[in-house]
């Protein structure tokens, strides 16, 4: 079956543009079809972008914190890119604040806090040797 | 007279009729029906598909707004009498929840909210929807609009027959959390708007009324 939305994969990232209205069925559907994507793939990290959706209810909101959940389980970091400033205040209102989720204005920012993040991992796995290298 | 031409009738007044028949045959389309099957009555996802449409192919949005209230009038065959312009969504699928929202964005964009205020309006209708078919199986919501001096409004009223709400108060208080999320969604909704009531009897059903208003 076509997805409805389609994941890409860009380098060590998973990249999903949401462009459609979000329905319950699709939210599910999208949470289920990333997770064997994050396998299948073994991505680093996972970029959701939203510019391109009008409503984030509470509902959609709390699903798209369990991908990041699950993606975290799985090795995998989440960054939420471009949400709308009118979503943002919406959400905050309600009171839910998206804690734990890592977001980014932009795609671009999205891809490069990716980027920051891999470096810093290589740079600690650095700093391990380095420091074994001293103990020995 | 056939809804067909009634609709293109109706949007002729705000563009050239060619427009007006394009926006009606992209609504067919995406509803995969023809003319013909169109009946004499307008479903909601046909009013939906008519004001994307507009969004889509019309250029001057002033036009556009009292074009789409002339649409909106003419699903009205359940309009309320006190008030202006009505729609009625039936919540039976998860669907209706997308269709329902979408319904409340546009109608509070033809009343002249801000986009930050019709994200708010779109999001506590898919809450509301979305407990009618979590909790009650089905029901209907229904947006209409009231225009006062120095002040306009449009009000949602989510009702159904299913088992109503126990712990309001408590939810209300914002003591209690179900796993499925009924708190926060009621709680979200009540933060969205400015007014917000709730009638529930258990196993009669609730009905909800939230209203937000324009100063003007």
């Amino acid at each position: 079956m076509a997805r409805t939305i389609p994941i890409i994969k860009l380098y060590n990232n998973l990249l999903v543009s949401i462009q459609v209205d979000l329905s319950d069925g699709l939210v599910a559907e999208l949470k289920e079809e990333l997770t064997s994507e994050i396998q299948a793939t073994n991505a680093r990290g996972l970029i959701i972008e939203l510019s391109g959706i009008d409503v984030l209810d509470s509902y959609i909101a709390r699903s798209i914190g369990d991908i990041s959940s699950i993606a975290r389980l799985m090795g995998t970091k989440t960054v939420i890119a471009g949400l709308d400033p009118t979503m943002a205040h919406s959400l905050v209102e309600m009171g839910m604040t998206l804690e734990g989720l890592e977001t980014a204005l932009n795609l671009e920012s999205a891809i490069e806090s990716l980027a920051a993040g891999e470096s810093e991992i290589a740079g600690l796995e650095m700093d391990e040797d380095f420091l074994l290298g001293l103990s020995h | 007279m056939n809804v067909g031409s009634e609709i293109v009738g109706q949007m002729s007044r705000y563009m050239p009729e060619t427009m007006a028949r394009g926006i009606l045959h992209y609504a067919l389309r995406k509803n995969n029906i023809t003319e013909s099957e169109l009946g004499n009555e307008l479903t909601s996802n046909m009013i939906s598909t008519l004001l994307k449409g507009i969004d889509l192919f019309v250029d001057e949005p002033d036009n556009c707004i009292m074009c789409k209230e002339r649409l909106l009038t003419l699903s009205g065959k359940k309009a309320m009498p006190q008030d202006d312009v009505a729609v009625m969504v039936e919540i039976r699928h998860e669907n209706d929840i997308v269709v329902a929202r979408n319904h409340a964005k546009a109608i509070g964009e033809s009343v002249g909210f801000s986009k930050a205020d019709q994200v708010k309006i779109a999001t506590a209708v898919s809450e509301l929807s979305r407990n009618i078919v979590r909790y009650a199986g089905s029901g209907e919501i229904r947006i209409s609009t009231m225009d006062a001096v120095g002040t306009r409004a449009i009000r949602i009223v989510a009702s159904d027959r299913g088992p109503g709400i126990r712990d309001l108060d408590k939810i209300m208080a914002g003591q209690y959390r179900s796993k499925t999320g009924l708190g926060l969604g009621l709680l979200g909704c009540k933060r969205l708007m400015d007014e917000f009531g709730v009638e529930t009897k258990p196993g009669q059903g609730t009905k909800i009324t939230i209203r937000k208003f324009l100063e003007l």
